[in-house]
């Protein structure tokens, strides 16, 4: 294993013991709000988030007893390319988030179709597709296709946003 | 005994009807199609279409979602074959053999091996699922609040601690399952837990959201962002299709003992069908009268783990059915849809709704002849599926994934909480803690604690239900005994080794 | 039968009043907003309704929107939010948002919204296994005032239609409604397996719900809350219990109508409920037709609003 690479394990099976240990903490902390009566059960709407609590704490401790005492057990590689993958593209994984967040920004406004073809012409670009303005014709299809089985198979309307007078002229509302 | 016959008949009746006839076309298609491309999953996939509900009839719906999960394990066998990498953690087995099968220019025979051997076995498997479901349906009767909860602790230990590379990661991905099932309402009490006073959060996190999240979004981040710039090979469908004489009489009792494998597996809460894929594969590799072929390409490598994994996902259907437990992230879906229609799976889903159930059943027997059609003739077609480009394919996985994710409610809260549980699953994978049991504990937690309670409730606080009641004692035990045992036979081994 | 004639009086009165107005003519496309998941009760009611109106001509396309959740608050939020003014929606709602507004303290109610019309009814019994030693709903109450713990209740949601009815049992009977050993489950089947298994004393559901169990002699029907018995089983009332309580579902309008729209869409409504086609599906779901329009919906639904919360007040679940 390659100095950068083990330190990078260290560093994040460090983060996410803590972040597990932590999510504990805050669901203890939240459960302590809940109230406890039970009625006849004795265990109240507090119990089953109080043992959740208590068991991410154990296991927050767990991970991080594991993670001092050599590192987590049965890990793959480290290495992506003993994993079979390459070195860790943060373009592609850029992309593909670009692409959820235009969507949750678009689909109210833009509609549906036009929120969908941007995400798709961003992940196809993620994944290494040059032709980003092909791409988003293929989403547009694709989208259209389903907005009109949604509205005329299913009935569900779904925004139709800034293309709604285009799909009213074609009888999709 | 006697009723079930005239049931099955029955059955038969409404799987034949032209409309359900369809449904179950469409749904083992659309199975094998997932089970081919890498990426997609049938618990993916079945998430991403129970907005379908809204206008399927239920027969209908759970006829096709059903076709979808078993079609998956017919497909799986294709990419895990001629690519090397298994379309579902279920093929991992068959890719041991199954692609040095194919390097070798016996790509035919492998598939072919898999295909038939996946028809028997599901065949099989449907049949005990035929007699013995009513038979548990006697016994599920029995069972009380304190039996099922017993039941599903012994159902979480198997999913998180026993399977997999390592229990305290299973575990870590559980307890985050039953963490975010504890959001919304208090089904007993009508209390607000975790949801922060958003009105969206108090219905709970849906598992659509969840799954869609875990298995799509978090599937896109990773293979975009480690995978994506690598040259698929794949292997050449050479020479026949047929197997020779010698082929099927290595594969047959494979086949079989497979089957007498898968079954059992699926049908008690164990979990998934990795552990009989690999279980078969290993028995076949200790039986067979050519161990020097095995790791070069032995047939009943690919035989025996193919059909253990289709005996597997029928025999869940058995728990699931009979008790409203699922056994797999699928089956936790499938489940899912049920309660969409307002129906909870249990003892007297098969009086309540013989049509359904019924239906159901009859359409697995003729799901499994549409997919030796499918997969045997029809494999050319198959193959030409993988060779979608991945960039389109992963973007249409994503259009496909928020569009279930943002039907539910119609609301942007459902994507941002998608691509919170995209990253989660980014982590997850990347750092290999394993995402079903958090599936799982979202829709088994929220039912364990309300009969954890329940139980409590009748018995007016006394807890000594759960070891008094024979069944659930007898269930605590095993759950005792999955732990323990395991833990003393690596101690010994080690003591062995040293 | 009783419940026919009322409707039809009902629906006299409903008609004068829409006839009174020259009224404009009703749209040809309505939207219907159903708090609910696709499915159950309200969906079935919308949906149903939705078709009664198509197979009468009286509109030309219903569009639907399903948004589930919190006893339908979430969809009654969304409603009041979103459709202000609109005269072509209708909003499907019921006694069970009652209880869902006032138990989860929601920020909307039922007064921000127009009633249209109360459409149907589903009455409530209340059974005990095949062999349970209660052969009488005497039997039961008894065994509850000694000790009521031991009397485990299994029905629906907590605070919902279910536990208010034994709620409002205890209240008529004496016996104290803090002290209710309730057991909620969800619909479709759970219930019905808790209490032929004998897990639970009692069960409390619609009679939709049990019916066939009923006949099926695995469970025994000790009474009904409705006027008169049904499927020949005694009446709360008869018994000696002064309870009546039926789980209703009705329609409403956007907020801010003007009276003269709130009249199209009640005579809209009411001209569906006497379709052939609304009729096979009372018959077929089981429910009784209990049509009321526009004010007397209004007052009815104050009264039964307050009566309610009243009832979960006693039952002591309701978070300080």
């Amino acid at each position: 294993m390659s100095l950068a690479a083990a330190s990078r394990r260290s560093i994040a099976e460090a983060v996410l013991s803590i972040g597990v240990l932590l999510l504990g903490i805050a669901t203890a902390a939240g459960t302590a709000m809940l109230p406890s009566q039970g009625g006849y059960a004795r265990v109240g709407p507090n119990f089953m988030p109080g043992v959740t609590g208590v068991g991410l704490i154990l296991l927050g401790v767990w991970l991080l007893y594991e993670r001092f005492s050599g590192g987590w057990r049965n890990m793959p590689p480290q290495e992506a390319e003993a994993r079979g993958e390459h070195a860790f593209h943060p373009a592609a994984f850029v992309w593909v988030s670009v692409g959820l967040f235009a969507q949750m920004a678009l689909i109210q406004s833009g509609g549906f179709v036009l929120a969908g073809a941007a995400l798709f012409a961003c992940v196809a670009r993620g994944f290494g597709s040059p032709r980003f303005a092909r791409d988003f014709g293929i989403g547009v299809i694709i989208t259209v296709a389903v907005f009109a089985f949604f509205v005329l198979v299913l009935t569900v309307n779904l925004p139709a946003g800034w293309l709604a007078p285009l799909f009213s002229l074609i009888g999709l509302e | 005994m006697g009723e079930t016959l005239p049931a099955l008949l029955h059955g038969f009746e409404i799987a034949l009807l032209p409309m359900n006839l369809m449904w179950g076309a469409i749904g083992v298609t659309l199975g094998t199609a997932v089970g081919v491309l890498p990426g997609v999953g049938p618990a993916l996939t079945v998430a991403m279409l129970l907005p379908l509900t809204v206008k399927l009839s239920p027969v209908g719906a759970l006829i096709m979602f059903a076709g979808i999960y078993y079609g998956a394990m017919f497909g799986g066998s294709t990419t895990t074959i001629l690519l090397n990498t298994p379309g579902e953690s279920a093929s991992i087995a068959t890719a041991l053999e199954g692609n040095k099968m194919a390097k070798n220019g016996r790509a035919g025979p492998a598939l072919a091996t898999s295909a038939i051997g996946s028809f028997v076995a599901g065949t099989i498997a449907t049949l005990l699922v035929t007699l013995l479901a009513p038979l548990v349906v006697e016994i599920a009767l029995k069972f009380g609040p304190a039996e099922y909860f017993a039941l599903m602790v012994f159902a979480f230990t198997t999913v998180s601690a026993v399977l997999g590379a390592s229990t305290v990661r299973g575990l870590t991905s559980l307890f985050v399952g039953l963490l975010l099932g504890l959001v919304g309402i208090d089904g007993q009490t009508g209390q607000s837990r975790f949801a922060f006073g958003v009105p969206e959060l108090l219905d709970g996190i849906d598992v659509v959201v969840l799954a869609v999240g875990l298995f799509a979004v978090g599937e896109a981040l990773y293979v975009g962002s480690y995978s994506s710039r690598i040259p698929e090979v794949m292997d050449k469908i050479t020479g026949s299709l047929w197997m020779s004489k010698s082929d099927w009489k290595r594969s047959w009792p494979a086949w079989l003992r497979a089957t007498a494998i898968g079954f059992p597996f699926g049908s008690i809460p164990a979990g998934g069908a990795e552990i009989p894929t690999f279980l078969s594969y290993a028995v076949e590799k200790k039986l067979t009268k050519y161990p020097e072929e095995f790791g070069h390409g032995a047939i009943e490598g690919v035989a025996g783990p193919e059909a253990a994994n289709n005996a597997s996902v029928t025999g869940a259907l058995v728990p699931l059915l009979t008790l409203g437990i699922p056994t797999s992230a699928t089956a936790a879906i499938l489940l899912a849809a049920f309660q969409n229609y307002g129906i909870q799976p249990g003892p007297m889903l098969f009086q309540m709704q013989p049509d359904l159930v019924w239906g159901l059943i009859a359409s697995l027997y003729v799901g499994n002849v549409m997919l030796l059609i499918l997969n045997l003739p029809m494999i050319g077609i198959w193959v030409r599926v993988l060779t979608i480009p991945q960039p389109l394919l992963y973007a249409g996985i994503l259009v496909f994934a928020t569009l279930g994710a943002y039907s539910l409610h119609q609301s942007v809260v459902d994507l941002a909480t998608l691509y919170v549980f995209g990253l989660l699953g980014f982590a997850m994978r990347r750092w290999d803690i394993p995402v079903a049991p958090a599936v799982i504990g979202l829709i088994l937690g929220p039912l364990a604690e309300t009969q954890f309670r329940r139980a409590l409730s009748i018995s007016q606080g006394d807890p000594s239900v759960f070891y008094q009641h024979p069944i659930s004692a007898t269930l605590f035990a095993l759950t005792a005994l999955l732990i323990i045992v395991p833990w003393v036979v690596r101690r010994v081994g080690r003591e062995r080794a040293a | 039968m009783r419940s026919i004639a009322r409707v039809f009086a009902t629906a006299l009165s409903a008609l004068a009043l829409a006839g009174a107005l020259v009224a404009p003519a009703a749209a040809q496309t309505l939207k219907m907003m159903i708090p609910a998941n696709p499915g159950g009760g309200w969906d079935q009611t919308g949906r149903n309704l939705a078709a009664a109106m198509q197979s009468a001509g009286l509109v030309k396309s219903v569009q639907f929107e399903n948004k589930g959740g919190a006893a339908g608050t979430i969809g009654l939020a969304q409603f009041v939010n979103a459709s202000k003014g609109d005269p072509n929606v209708l909003m499907v709602g019921g006694m069970v948002m009652i209880g869902g507004i006032y138990l989860n303290d929601s920020p909307v109610n039922l007064t921000m919204v127009t009633p249209v019309a109360r459409l149907t009814s589903e009455y409530e019994v209340v059974v005990v296994p095949a062999n349970s030693p209660f052969k009488t709903m005497a039997d039961l109450v008894k065994a509850f005032k000694a000790d009521p713990g031991k009397v485990s209740w299994g029905g629906g949601s907590a605070g919902g239609t279910d536990h208010i009815l034994i709620g409002l049992i205890a209240k008529a009977t004496g016996a104290d409604s803090t002290k209710i050993n309730y057991v909620p489950f969800k619909g479709g089947g759970e219930a019905i397996a808790a209490i032929i298994g004998g897990h639970v004393t009692a069960g409390v559901s619609g009679l939709g719900e049990f019916s066939e169990q009923i006949k099926g002699g695995r469970m025994r029907a000790l009474a009904i809350s409705s006027p008169q018995r049904e499927e020949g089983i005694p009446t709360l009332k008869e018994l000696g219990i002064a309870v009546e309580l039926g789980n209703w579902r009705g329609v409403f309008g956007a907020p801010g109508i003007t009276t003269a729209q709130r009249d199209v869409l009640v005579k809209l409504v009411h001209d569906a409920t006497v379709t052939p086609a609304w009729k096979a599906t009372l018959e077929k779901l089981g429910w009784s037709g209990v049509f009321l329009g526009g004010e007397q919906y209004q007052a009815f639904l104050a009264e039964d609003t307050k009566r309610i919360a009243t009832i979960i007040d006693s039952l002591g679940i309701k978070k300080k």
